[in-house]
């Protein structure tokens, strides 16, 4: 658990006294954890050695320092600690000097950063120069210039260099953001390009607003009463004059962005594009947004709905290819929007549904789900709270041999388990994939269903009221023998099982006599009940077939210390344990 | 029932339920090897805990035996989940249990908490020690904890003025 550096008694004088520093490092960051930061201040100036304490890197590593008044960047400059979390926000720069001591101290030690309107200064850009431990960077209203000189190649050079470990990109936006001029964008852009870490881009509000020229003018100010104090900033400024629309949007210049992205190795990490709220997006951006993250296999995260049903007239234009979608959406919508139909090459369709949405396919008879089928399409079916059976039922006992992948996802007050084992087994038999989430269904359901679909390759289970007799049946779980027998043993195509017990019903001596025998390639076991399990649990799945096989493995903890010697006894482990 | 005899850097000797025992990440490895190494598996484990004293072992076997029924915490929870027990709240027992305590004896249970890895009893006496920090002046927290400044020179005031842009926000 943790080292023990020192644990002597200390009675000195005959009285005990609690010395926060002979406490072991990693319990005093414990500790520490515990204390807000003005504790943490306190607990500095009692004395040298707590001092030294709380300026542990891991200690400061643990809260984000936010600043916003000269003042506190100037008392900042004067630490001699070496935070590495900052938030500026809102921060007015009367004096330059503070700034570029600040970016001098600590630019090299940032590793996250979040600049909230950085106005009366011009040295974003420079900021970056200096941070080349940079993993996360949050620009939010981007209503600043980001360079002073948008051509200057040394310098775009140097942030390029030093944003190689840059891994999350946040940019918030709003209507007001038309000040910040286009080169600009497009050079920033330019620079993400060359961020071979980056994996996420987050635009929480995306918009089709145009970004336009910037045109020099000089405010006037009517104003300067409190021009003595120190984070003063101009007031009652005039608006700035008319300027030219240039017709660039920051949605162009992230679709160039992913599509200059030419698919060698090197510029491949960017795995999520999360766009919250998409509005004002004019004509065909949002398909060609989708199709830009389709090419380039990026998630395309946390859509709002009605996007979709802006695209029924442009499906024209939707790529042939076009076989994966990633989105949130309305199914009501996503029908309007999108001619499955017509979609020829579509395999996957993902919807993440909540309690409206499955409303309105308990409610909507014209949804074409049962058309899916015929295109050879990824079944997904949740029917979580939708307070109508009759038409899941319906749904359900339909023949459908080109379905391969079912989820239910059930929440009934009434049991159906019986219909609906009867209906899947009957109707569903080249299932591939099966996904059974709060179903209702008992043990003989389940034996019924493994016996009947013997084309599984992937079962998910989640919470029901299966217990270990679902998976091995009538059989002694002691006895080796018969192992073919047994319902669950019969899946010999299976290679993906993840289990969740939310009952508690089911034991490890389950796993021990079940899945040891089969050669999975990946299982996940969590439950309620089992919070470890013994030592010679994880020696018999080492020692078996299952062992040989199993890449991706997790269940709960070993109740030993000598889980990595352990699990190197799983030959084909790949990701780590847990 | 089996039993392991634990017995403390002074020589006193506890005899406690393997299944009392196990609660302990350090007691649960070294019941395991002893079973591994002993052929005789009736034999009764001893363990002898050389840096903890009496006193301290049996308020940890005390402890843990009033939280005997509690879900067992993963070491590294902390960093996943944020606090573990502390957060929950502590029960009214844990806080009878820790009021009659001196700073002394919250030193000695953290260590031993930390070296028989007993998480929950770690983070309730981190709590303890965090209520006697919070909401203090930097006087007050030395006198708590007898604490006498050794800053030389300006070094305090130095101190003090780069935790200004902090206290002052």
């Amino acid at each position: 658990m943790m080292s023990q550096r020192n644990n002597e008694h200390e009675n000195g004088d005959g009285d005990a006294f609690f010395n926060i520093t002979k406490l072991p490092d990693v319990v005093q960051t414990h500790l520490c954890g515990f204390l807000d930061l003005s504790s943490l201040m306190n607990l500095r100036l009692t004395c040298r050695d707590l001092k030294n304490v709380v300026d542990q890197p891991a200690i400061l590593k643990l809260m984000p320092i936010k600043i916003t008044t000269s003042k506190q960047l100037q008392r900042i400059i004067q630490s001699k600690v070496h935070y590495n979390f900052f938030i500026l926000s809102f921060l007015s720069l009367n004096a330059q000097s503070h700034f570029k001591r600040f970016v001098v101290r600590f630019g090299t030690c940032i590793r996250k950063l979040i600049v909230h309107t950085l106005s009366g200064s011009k040295k974003v850009m420079s900021l970056l120069e200096c941070c080349d431990q940079l993993e996360e960077l949050e620009l939010a209203d981007l209503d600043f210039d980001l360079f002073d000189e948008p051509d200057n190649q040394v310098l775009c050079e140097r942030i390029i260099n030093n944003l190689k470990k840059l891994r999350k990109l946040v940019i918030h936006s709003n209507q007001r953001t038309t000040g910040y001029a286009r080169r600009q964008i497009e050079i920033f852009f330019k620079i993400l390009s060359k961020c071979t870490s980056l994996e996420v881009i987050k635009i929480p509000v995306f918009h089709e607003i145009p970004l336009r020229e910037k045109v020099a003018y000089e405010p006037e100010i009517e104003e300067v009463n409190n021009a003595f104090e120190e984070d003063w900033e101009p007031r009652n400024v005039r608006a700035p004059p008319e300027i030219e629309d240039h017709g660039e949007t920051l949605v162009q210049s992230v679709l160039e962005y992913i599509l200059s992205r030419d698919g060698s190795s090197t510029s491949t990490c960017l795995k999520t594009l999360n766009v919250a709220t998409i509005c004002q997006f004019k004509g065909n951006t949002f398909l060609k947004l989708a199709s830009a993250c389709h090419k380039r296999k990026i998630r395309l995260a946390d859509v709002n709905s009605f996007q979709f049903v802006k695209l029924k007239n442009e499906m024209a234009l939707l790529n042939r290819d076009y076989y994966k979608i990633f989105v949130s959406a309305k199914l009501t919508h996503l029908h309007e929007g999108f001619p499955l139909s017509k979609m020829s090459n579509l395999r996957t369709l993902s919807v993440e549904s909540s309690y409206f949405e499955c409303t309105c396919i308990s409610n909507t008879d014209d949804i074409p789900l049962p058309n899916l089928e015929n295109l050879g399409v990824t079944f997904l079916f949740h029917a979580r709270d939708s307070g109508n059976q009759l038409l899941i039922q319906k749904l359900l006992k339909t023949t459908r041999p080109k379905v391969y992948t079912l989820k239910l996802d059930y929440q009934f007050k009434e049991s159906c388990s019986n219909i609906c084992a009867l209906d899947i087994t009957n109707n569903f038999r080249n299932l591939t994939d099966l996904n059974l989430t709060e179903w209702d269904g008992e043990d003989d359901n389940y034996i019924s269903l493994w016996t009947n679909l013997s084309l599984l390759e992937k079962v998910t289970l989640q919470g029901g009221k299966m217990t270990n007799r679902a998976f091995v049946g009538d059989f002694d779980l002691r006895c080796n023998e018969n192992i073919c027998q047994r319902p669950f043993n019969r899946l010999t195509k299976l290679h993906n099982v993840n289990i969740e017990d939310r009952t508690g019903k089911v034991t490890e001596i389950s796993m021990l006599g079940s899945f040891r025998w089969m050669k999975l390639r990946s299982f996940t076991f969590r439950s309620v009940s089992l919070h470890e399990l013994s030592l010679n649990a994880y020696q018999l799945m080492a020692n078996s077939p299952f062992g040989k096989s199993v890449e991706y493995f997790r269940a709960p903890p070993p109740n030993c210390r000598f889980s990595n010697a352990l699990f190197r006894e799983f030959k084909n482990l790949k990701k780590p344990f847990g | 029932m089996a039993l392991v005899r634990v017995i403390s850097s002074d020589g006193a000797a506890f005899l406690v339920s393997q299944r009392l025992a196990k609660r302990s990440g350090k007691l649960k490895t070294e019941i395991e090897t002893f079973r591994k190494s002993s052929d005789n598996s009736e034999a009764q484990p001893e363990i002898r805990i050389v840096t903890i004293r009496a006193e301290i072992l049996r308020l940890v076997l005390q402890w843990l035996q009033q939280h005997q029924n509690d879900p067992v915490l993963p070491a590294n929870q902390n960093e996943q989940d944020g606090r573990g027990d502390a957060e929950m709240g502590q029960s009214q027992w844990d806080r009878d249990f820790l009021a009659p305590m001196d700073l002394g004896i919250v030193m000695e249970l953290i260590l031993a908490a930390n070296h028989l890895e007993v998480k929950g009893l770690l983070d309730i006496t981190c709590k303890l020690v965090e209520s006697k920090i919070t909401g203090r002046t930097v006087d007050e927290i030395r006198t708590a904890f007898k604490l006498k400044s050794d800053f030389k020179g300006n070094e305090e005031e130095q101190t003090r003025l780069e935790n200004r842009w902090c206290v002052e926000n």
